[in-house]
């Protein structure tokens, strides 16, 4: 009799055994599967803030190159227009003149 | 006799009662729980189901950013910027509205458009005051949920607000077109604009004909939400960035296309023209490498002007070519073997008299004999009608087709397409057209053809797109495209040598280049009236010409609508041509093969 019992008490000890062992790796598995997809979401944040962050930049550049900023801040009048370009078809360094 | 231990034995074998009404409670609620499975997993599973997803998935729309334009030589001709709209939450706001619009109304007075076109300091200062009442109002609204206080602000208003730290106010972002070169190349970009259901789409131009590639897709993500809807798992990541328009860059160059807008609106102040087009066009590739038109519009206050002016005229505006179209005529009889340069009219001693009409010269100036290389410098229309006549109609207007006139250009850009080509060929019509006259085309169609004599007899198909880039960074790089050989390159040669002969010593030779050769010629020619005939004196001034011509870099077209210091294209089209050619041979690092200017020892 005592015998029957103890062997009820095993077989019960390792199926509890197993069953928490299960619920403690299910948990676990879960937590991983949580933890990846808030990494990813905080990777996706970042890589849409960079994203923000390079058109701005883009469009500051765009700005500050454009012909338009150009005409605007600089002063024109300090250029001379080339009507007649100056072609120097003859070359005589001073070496070869010394 | 039954004994008591066999009516025992007998009582034990036979089930009783009891146990029968066990067993059949036992199926009994076993059917019950079948049923009711039955009855949630099939009968309400559809809807149980749509329930469960509702709580814990969340299905979101992205759309796309929409793909930039930029110049062939790399610069951002449109681009994207978010811009933000300002809104308040009046239930949750715990500081005095007086006391919130005073604060906010300095920061966002700057994003504020009639005030920052205003120039009056009186007005600034009332629409600073307006501006001040309104979101006092607004926020004063305390039964509404949600109210707008303004929009298009930039990024460094927002972080200027942002930290002034308000509760209850916010911001909502989207992303708007941005054109940091202002309104150049309109009539080639185009405009966004939104349809009817609120979308953003492009019109006109390469935004119109590429809406496609340029828009963003939508995407729908579903997500696994926690008890508070953030997402738990993650699946927002795949592929975040394939649902981008893609990027498109445009054969044009900045810089050419800054120097024909800024020339062109000064020829046209200069000449007093109505409207005026620039083309300057690669001949051996196609490539269009910039295009302007006046008037224009401004693409981001695209709705302050006429539609009319969204249309790109070169695409699409129709007129009668005139002399310009005489290369062609030339073009056409030497490669017919009708003639050869040196061929002599001997029809030109005065008016030509077909059927009943008498054809002149433009100066009513009659040349007997002219060779046919003189003929195209002195823009003899009677030497024209000569061609025409030993070419026949039939070769001619084939040619004429070979050369892509009535035919769409197979360009980018919104409104390309065939346009009408004359069906009626009678002697006086051909006499007419072979001088440009009784048929039409449109500057785009009349530049590509005199390209194919430019480039060796071969037409090539127009490109304003130079290469696609999708979102992945792969570019799809658009090649040039031979269309057809329409004239041989010996004919294309010697056209070419009367083209420089015509315009060295043409009506615009006063103009000529000091410093290169250039192959062109002059058109004018009359606008049709709307009740038949030609309206008085109203021309369309043209000069289409390429240089250098042995191996031309670039091909111009200028054209001026009703100019009104003269009315010849010699005295305002050509210097005009030749103004923004001296500028180009520098930007293009074309050298000066002939020279009347300074030599340095």
């Amino acid at each position: 009799m005592l015998k029957k019992q103890q062997l009820y008490l095993a077989y019960y000890s390792v199926v509890g055994c197993l069953i928490l062992f299960q619920v403690i790796y299910t948990l676990y598995q879960t937590g991983l599967v949580v933890a990846h997809g808030r990494t990813q979401r905080a990777l996706e944040n970042t890589q849409q803030q960079l994203a923000k962050d390079k058109q701005l930049l883009q469009g500051t550049l765009a700005k500050e190159t454009s012909l338009l900023a150009f005409s605007k801040t600089d002063d024109l009048s300090n250029y001379q227009l080339i009507s007649n370009p100056i072609i120097v078809d003859k070359s005589i360094s001073l070496a070869a003149a010394n | 006799m039954i004994s008591k231990y066999s009516k025992a034995c007998s009582k034990s074998t036979r089930p009783s009662i009891r146990n029968k009404i066990v067993i059949f409670g036992i199926y009994f609620s076993l059917l019950g729980i079948l049923s009711r499975l039955f009855y949630w997993q099939i009968i309400e599973g559809s809807w149980l189901k749509t329930a469960a997803n509702n709580q814990y998935r969340r299905t979101l729309t992205q759309q796309g950013k929409r793909g930039q334009i930029f110049t062939s030589d790399k610069y951002l001709l449109v681009g994207n910027i978010s811009k933000y709209r300002l809104v308040a939450y009046p239930q949750l706001i715990t500081k005095d509205s007086t006391e919130i619009s005073q604060l906010i109304n300095p920061i966002i007075i700057n994003d504020y458009e009639p005030y920052q076109e205003s120039t009056q300091s009186a007005q600034k200062e009332e629409l600073a005051k307006a501006l001040q009442q309104s979101i006092k109002q607004k926020l004063e609204k305390k039964e509404a949920k949600w109210v707008s206080l303004l929009q298009n602000l930039t990024e460094e208003t927002k972080n200027k607000i942002e930290e002034l730290d308000i509760k209850g106010l916010d911001f909502e972002d989207t992303l708007v077109r941005f054109y940091p070169e202002a309104s150049m190349a309109a009539h080639l970009t185009g405009f966004v604009a939104k349809d009817d259901q609120g979308q953003d789409v492009g019109y006109f131009g390469v935004e119109g004909a590429l809406n496609k590639e340029l828009s963003g897709k939508k995407r729908k993500i579903t997500l696994t939400t926690d008890a508070l809807g953030f997402s738990l798992l993650g699946q927002k990541s795949s592929a975040s960035n394939s649902n981008q328009g893609r990027d498109v860059v445009l054969t044009i160059r900045r810089d050419i296309q800054s120097l024909i807008e800024t020339e062109l609106k000064k020829g046209m102040e200069r000449y007093g023209a109505k409207a005026g087009e620039v083309l300057i066009i690669q001949p051996q590739t196609g490539k269009i490498l910039a295009l302007a038109a006046e008037p224009k519009y401004d693409q981001k206050k695209y709705y302050q002007y006429e539609p009319a002016l969204y249309k790109n005229p070169l695409l699409i505006d129709l007129f009668e070519p005139g002399s310009i179209m005489k290369t062609l005529t030339v073009a056409i009889g030497i490669d017919t073997q009708s003639i050869s340069p040196e061929t002599e009219c001997p029809r030109c001693d005065g008016p030509r008299t077909i059927g009943k009409y008498t054809v002149r010269t433009w100066n009513n100036e009659y040349h007997p004999q002219i060779n046919m290389s003189d003929a195209l410098a002195k823009s003899d229309n009677t030497a024209m009608i000569f061609i025409a006549e030993e070419v026949g109609a039939d070769i001619f207007k084939e040619y004429l087709q070979n050369f892509g006139i009535g035919e769409e250009l197979g360009v980018d850009l919104h409104g390309d397409d065939d346009t009408p080509f004359p069906s009626k060929w009678g002697p006086i019509e051909l006499a007419t057209r072979s001088f440009g006259q009784g048929i039409t085309t449109t500057s785009l169609q009349i530049s590509k053809a005199v390209a194919a004599i430019a480039n060796h007899g071969q037409l090539m198909q127009t490109q304003v797109i130079e290469s696609v880039i999708d979102p992945n960074g792969k570019k799809i790089v658009v090649k040039p495209k031979k269309i057809r050989q329409v004239i041989s390159d010996k004919t294309a040669q010697q056209v070419t040598e009367m083209m420089v002969h015509a315009a060295q010593s043409g009506e615009a030779q006063w103009t000529y280049s000091k410093t290169h050769t250039v192959a062109a010629k002059t058109g004018t020619s009359q606008i049709p009236a709307e009740d038949g005939g030609y309206k008085e004196d109203a021309t369309i001034a043209s000069f289409i010409g390429f240089s250098p011509p042995d191996n031309p870099q670039f091909l111009m077209l200028v054209k001026l609508v009703e100019p009104q210091s003269s009315p010849w294209a010699a005295e305002t089209a050509a210097p005009l041509w030749y103004k923004i050619a001296e500028k180009l041979f520098l930007s293009l690092n074309i050298p000066p093969d002939h020279q009347e200017s300074i030599g340095y020892n």
